[in-house]
């Protein structure tokens, strides 16, 4: 489940800071995406995600995402509102072996260990390592600027992680925002998804795109998260990231 | 009667004129017959050389029959249709390499086009525990994602795990099994090839000690190159056999190489015609080629033996007799043949439809041959029968043995009846069995590796029972979990497990809730089911949720027993699974829904018992139900305050919610919610009592936690009430702890399924499955053999009618050929030779050869008897004259057949059985009950028959 939290940071990223600069290495873009868009102290996104699988009737999730960044500590707190069967369902991350899992058709809850970077989140295409990427690039990824145009970058990354389920990442970022704005994932060679963002809103002076979409190139399926509201440096307390929180029927935030 | 008249008619102009006409025809054409004969043999030479066998016992039934259109559809939907499992036996199993090796293979079959999915030990929903943590992963994720693994551990779980254990690995541990489905839209043939491209890849990076395969494309596979092998040894082999017969008979070069060159020429055809049309070869049709050389070659010997008879030295006179003589008996004789294999047509299974279309061809193609091409050669020979053999001389043998079998006519007949009539008991013992196991026999490695997944998987097939209705529904869920509890109670030999969604739910509510059942509550079920997404579940739950599988392995040791499996277990279903139902609320019902539940209860607590095969008194039952349903929560907070205020003390210490506290604190919030509890539980007075012992801001801190866990631990109570409940009244029933614990948990829910006309929830259930349609096939069969022997009775009658004019002798002639085929069943059941795709054909077979020598002996009785008028001298000259023929021709059919005892094939090995029997107990008959009843009819009646008017010297 800490990997879905990652999930957590594409928005931290999505929200850009606008920034201009010439002949950076790939690393140095990578770097400067990753950076320009943590600043925050906190953050709260309301989303639904729509998961279309061929010949199959559309699943649409509702969920809110709590984002607590000290710069040392971060931690999610994630609650899903919908569909009905699973409202209430949580998960908490205070970091690395402590995370929580609240089943409140149960009323219990349940320490869950990390799951695995390429498990399905909700039979998404999403994977928890997905949109990780950047936050582990520095150290696991070889990376190689493909185009330097007036308006994108192209990098390619090449996972150096054994665990690592894709042999490339090939990712467009837009050069007035750093964002990523099209990342494309290879598997054995051959495109495996797409991920596509479009919607660019500014958000408190935070540039971030609302739509993000991700297809897979066989066409089986395509996940679509849309961020509704999404809200910075808000006056939520740390202590609202705990288990008790986990047990509160409505959300005080 | 006029259609026979006609018929007549016809047949008697063709004998006198018009064979002879064709003989003319053939010797003044000869060189032109022979080349084009020669040409096109070419010509389907090079296309029998491209035909193609490929076998599926689902293709054997036309699409649209029922159960085979349903088996498709579930199958097709649920990815099980064209299944391969691979089997793979390690030195250590649980060791880094092996494991890391399974992951690997596992992926690289992923890759091979076609391959729809696959499913290991390594890429499974595996729910570990790790440091009192759950998660929901893959093994292979666990093998990459950690540098130390604890295999110790890993193997504990892993063998403890009923979603694992006997499924993906065997439960002696040593060896794993990875299921692979293939693309259902694949052709047999792409399947066949995918599937060589999976055998390759594994066997090239498989570290395993033993891989083995099967399924319904491996085994495809593998028939294809067991029926490819024994095409290729059977047919030269067949012809080797013919050959010395007729090498023995004839004694020269001609008489040897021409009956040898018809059956060779007509095989060809056959096979060369059965690729131009685009039909393919199936192991219950392989027999083909050789059935045609060991039956054809009579006729070649017939025209061979005759033409040698004659003495004329123009070859266009010697050709012309030879076919005005004995042409319309060959043609009759074909004719009969033809007819017989015709009749399979009435067997709706498409390749014994064309084995006996294919086999009826191939005796035209022998009879076209022998009645334009082996004369056509021949009558470039000038050998006369005193030049090179002497079998043309009338036999005084057989002159010796037809007078002491008219001497002794009534013992024999007597006797014979009595021999077949003791033997025929033994034809109740035979049972059809389509499957590939019986049919292949056991040297094979098909059967090997079944042999070996019954051996280390308790079964190598699958019964589907098919769930319509929402697949994550706790009463469905519940159901999937009677039926395997019934199946595996029930028939421990044939049942190796179970899986289904209902075992990936309890098992994960185990992990995550210690509660090892399936929940009745369907937010319980959300709640788990959410969990599992984006595992690949596409084998066990449609997409769509409105359609789920449950996997019975079964070892299909026996027809009869996979019969009875499937009858119980329907039973079963139609007992005590409800169709239609509502749930009722047991803490918010009125005194009419509790009643109905009580007695939904009671229902479900007999399905229950029967399903693990206890009987429990139907007075405890009720008892039990009632008290379920009567339960009071309110009562157990209050007797259990004391216990529940612990727990959920303890519970806020293991949240480290208590931290701050000291431990008067904490004596003060235990009493505090024993004291809230005690007074009868309602959400404001525990908040009040809490405020005013804890604090306004410990009770605003610790009230959601203590609330939520209220339920559960009221449930948890209620589950220890009706465990000692049933313990009490079950105290004379042995049960095992596990049982004791899953009965409990069911009885502690609140809601109860209750069977409802018109319910908001339904569900049907259907089962289906490889053996099911085995067992489907071979029903057909036992239905069509009937079918097609009265067929082949009928036209074999009207035609021995044509022939001899009389329905009197027509009848006399099917009596010998009756026997034989009860003769021939007898023998099956004697042997325990069972009805499947290749001996559904002997019944047919026989009756069309069997009367082959009856037409035969008409025909020449026929002519002798018009020759000396007297029926006893008559019979004698028959069989000087005709006797050793007939024999050869059985010998050398016998021959042809016996070159399948050589074939790995058990099916094969049985039909040489049958038909060699046929060849041989048809001629006996023909001889010792044929011969004794043409006999006892007086002279008036043959020259009536006949339409003799005058007694001929």
């Amino acid at each position: 489940m800490k990997k879905f939290l990652t999930l957590l940071s594409v928005s931290v990223i999505l929200a850009g800071i606008v920034s201009t600069s010439f002949a950076l290495t790939a690393q140095q873009i990578m770097d400067k995406v990753v950076n320009e868009n943590s600043k925050f102290k906190n953050q709260k996104v309301e989303m639904k995600m729509y998961v279309q699988q061929k010949n199959m009737p559309e699943k649409q999730y509702k969920l809110v995402i709590y984002v607590y960044n000290n710069g040392q500590k971060k931690y999610a707190f994630v609650r899903f509102n919908y569909p009905q069967s699973i409202k209430g369902m949580s998960l908490l991350s205070l970091g690395k072996d402590k995370e929580y899992l609240y089943m409140p058709a149960y009323h219990r809850m349940q320490r869950i260990a990390g799951s695995s970077k390429n498990s399905k989140f909700a039979g998404s295409d999403f994977t928890y390592s997905d949109l990780s990427l950047l936050y582990s690039q520095k150290e696991d990824g070889k990376y190689t600027l493909l185009a330097d145009n007036s308006s994108e970058y192209v990098v390619r990354i090449i996972p150096s992680v054994d665990e690592s389920q894709y042999s490339k990442i090939v990712m467009t970022i837009d050069k007035s925002h750093f964002l990523p704005t099209k990342i494309e994932f290879y598997k054995d060679g051959k495109l495996y998804k797409t991920m596509k963002n479009s919607g660019l809103e500014n958000v408190d002076g935070r540039w971030l795109f609302k739509n993000i979409t991700l297809n897979m190139a066989d066409g089986s399926s395509k996940t679509t998260i849309v961020l509704e509201k999404t809200e910075f440096n808000l006056d939520i307390p740390s202590s609202f990231f705990s288990v008790r929180t986990l047990f509160m029927p409505i959300l005080r935030y | 009667m006029h259609c026979i008249k006609i018929m007549q008619c016809i047949i008697k102009w063709q004998r006198g004129v018009e064979m002879q006409k064709l003989g003319l025809w053939v010797s003044k054409h000869r060189w032109f017959i022979i080349v084009l004969f020669l040409l096109l043999s070419v010509f389907m030479a090079y296309e029998a050389s491209k035909v193609q066998v490929i076998d599926n016992i689902t293709k054997y039934v036309p699409e649209n029959d029922p159960e085979i259109s349903y088996y498709n559809r579930v199958a097709n939907r649920f990815k099980m249709n064209n299944l391969v499992l691979i089997g793979m036996k390690y030195h250590s199993l649980f060791s880094m390499n092996s494991l890391k090796n399974i992951s690997e293979i596992t992926k690289g079959i992923q890759k091979i086009e076609g391959v729809k999915s696959v499913i290991s030990l390594t890429n499974a929903p595996w729910i570990e525990d790790v440091n009192g943590s759950v998660q929901v992963s893959k093994i292979s994720e666990i093998l990459k994602g950690r540098k130390h693994v604890n295999l110790k551990s890993l193997e504990k779980s892993v063998m403890s795990s009923p979603i694992f254990k006997g499924q993906f690995v065997s439960p002696d541990g040593q060896s794993a099994m990875i299921m692979v489905s293939l693309d259902a839209s694949l052709t047999e043939k792409e399947s066949i090839n995918v599937s060589k491209k999976i055998e390759n890849y594994v066997n090239s990076y498989s570290t395993a000690q033993k891989v083995y395969y099967t399924g319904i494309p491996t085994s495809n596979l593998s028939a294809r190159k067991i029926a490819l092998k024994n095409m290729e040894i059977l047919i030269p082999l067949s012809l080797v056999a013919v050959a010395i017969v007729l090498l023995l008979l004839f004694r020269n070069a001609v008489g040897f190489l021409l009956p040898l060159l018809s059956v060779i020429l007509s095989s060809t055809w056959t096979v060369g015609l059965i690729r131009l049309l685009g039909y393919t070869m199936t192991l219950a049709n392989i027999a083909i080629p050789v059935v045609v050389i060991a039956l054809g070659n009579a006729y070649g010997i017939y025209v061979v033996n005759k033409y040698f008879e004659e003495r004329d030295a123009d070859h266009s006179v010697r050709v012309s007799h030879t076919l005005r003589d004995i042409g319309t008996a060959i043609l009759l004789s074909a004719l009969t043949t033809i007819a017989s294999f015709l009749s399979l047509m009435t067997v709706n299974i498409d390749p014994i439809r064309a084995f006996g279309i294919f086999t009826a061809i191939g005796i035209s193609f022998a009879l076209l041959v022998n009645l334009l091409f082996t004369p056509a050669m021949a009558s470039f020979s000038k050998k006369h029968a005193s030049q090179g053999t002497k079998k043309m001389k009338k036999c005084n043998l057989g002159r010796k043995i037809a007078n002491v079998i008219l001497k002794n006519r009534v013992a024999f007949i007597a006797l014979t009846f009595l021999a077949i009539g003791a033997v025929s008991l033994f034809i109740f013992k035979v049972q059809s069995d389509m499957r590939l196991s019986v049919l292949l026999g056991k040297n094979n490695d098909v059967v090997r590796a079944m042999d070996y997944f019954n051996d280390n998987f308790n079964g190598s097939d699958f019964l589907i029972v098919d769930f319509k209705g929402k697949a994550t529904d706790p009463y469905l869920l519940r159901s999937e979990k009677l039926i395997s509890m019934y199946s595996t109670n029930h028939f421990k030999d044939v049942v190796g497990g179970t899986y289904s969604l209902a075992t990936m739910i309890q098992e994960m509510n185990e992990r995550f809730n210690d509660q090892n059942y399936i929940p009745l509550q369907n937010d319980k079920i959300q709640n788990l089911w959410f969990l599992m997404q984006g595992n690949d579940l596409s084998q066990l739950v449609d997409g769509k949720l409105d359609e789920s599988v449950e996997q019975i392995r079964v070892k299909p040791i026996s027809m009869h027993e996979i019969k009875e499996l499937r009858e119980k277990l329907e039973k079963f279903v139609n007992a005590y699974i409800f169709k239609s139902y509502s749930y009722v609320d047991l803490s918010n019902c009125d005194e009419r829904e509790k009643a109905l539940a009580e007695r939904a209860l009671s229902d479900y607590l007999k399905g229950y018992f029967t399903a693990i095969d206890k009987k429990i008194s139907p007075i405890a039952i009720k008892k039990i139900a009632h008290e379920v349903v009567n339960i009071s929560t309110g009562e157990i907070l209050k007797s259990k305050s004391s216990k529940v205020s612990n727990e959920l003390v303890e519970y806020l210490k293991s949240l480290d919610m208590l931290d701050g506290f000291s431990s008067k604190e904490i004596s003060t919030l235990r009493l505090a919610v024993e004291q809230g509890l005690k007074n009868g539980y309602s959400q404001g007075a525990f908040e009040s009592t809490l405020k005013e012992k804890i604090g306004e801001e410990n009770e605003e801190m610790l009230a959601p936690i203590l609330e939520a866990q209220i339920p559960a631990l009221v449930n948890k109570f209620r589950t220890e009430y009706i465990e000692n409940l049933l313990k009490e009244e079950l105290k004379d029933v042995s049960l095992s702890a596990s049982t004791f614990e899953n009965l409990s948990l069911e009885m502690s829910d609140r809601n109860v399924a209750i069977p409802t006309k018109n319910g908001k929830h339904h569900v049907e259930i259907g089962i289906t499955g490889i053996p099911v349609v085995y067992n489907h096939v071979s029903d057909m069969l036992m239905r069509s053999q009937y079918e097609s022997m009265a067929l082949s009775a009928i036209i074999v009658f009207i035609l021995l009618v044509i022939q001899t004019s009389s329905l009197t002798l027509s009848l006399i002639g099917l009596i010998p050929v009756g026997l034989t085929v009860i003769f021939n069943f007898s023998v099956m059941g004697m042997f325990h030779i069972p009805l499947n795709a290749i001996t559904i054909t002997i019944a047919s077979m026989t009756i069309g050869v069997g009367v082959d020598y009856v037409v035969q002996i008409f025909s020449r009785f026929k002519v002798e008897f018009k020759k000396i008028g007297k029926v006893h001298e008559a019979i004698v000259e028959t069989f000087a004259t005709s006797g050793k023929g007939i024999v050869f021709n059985s010998l050398a059919s016998s021959m042809g057949f016996a070159t399948f005892f050589i074939s790995n094939i058990g099916g094969l090995k049985q039909f040489a059985v049958l038909s060699i029997s046929t060849m041989v107990v048809a001629l006996l008959l023909s001889v010792f009950v044929l011969v004794p009843l043409l006999s006892t009819l007086p002279e008036t009646f043959y020259r009536k028959a006949f339409k003799i008017t005058k007694k001929k010297g």
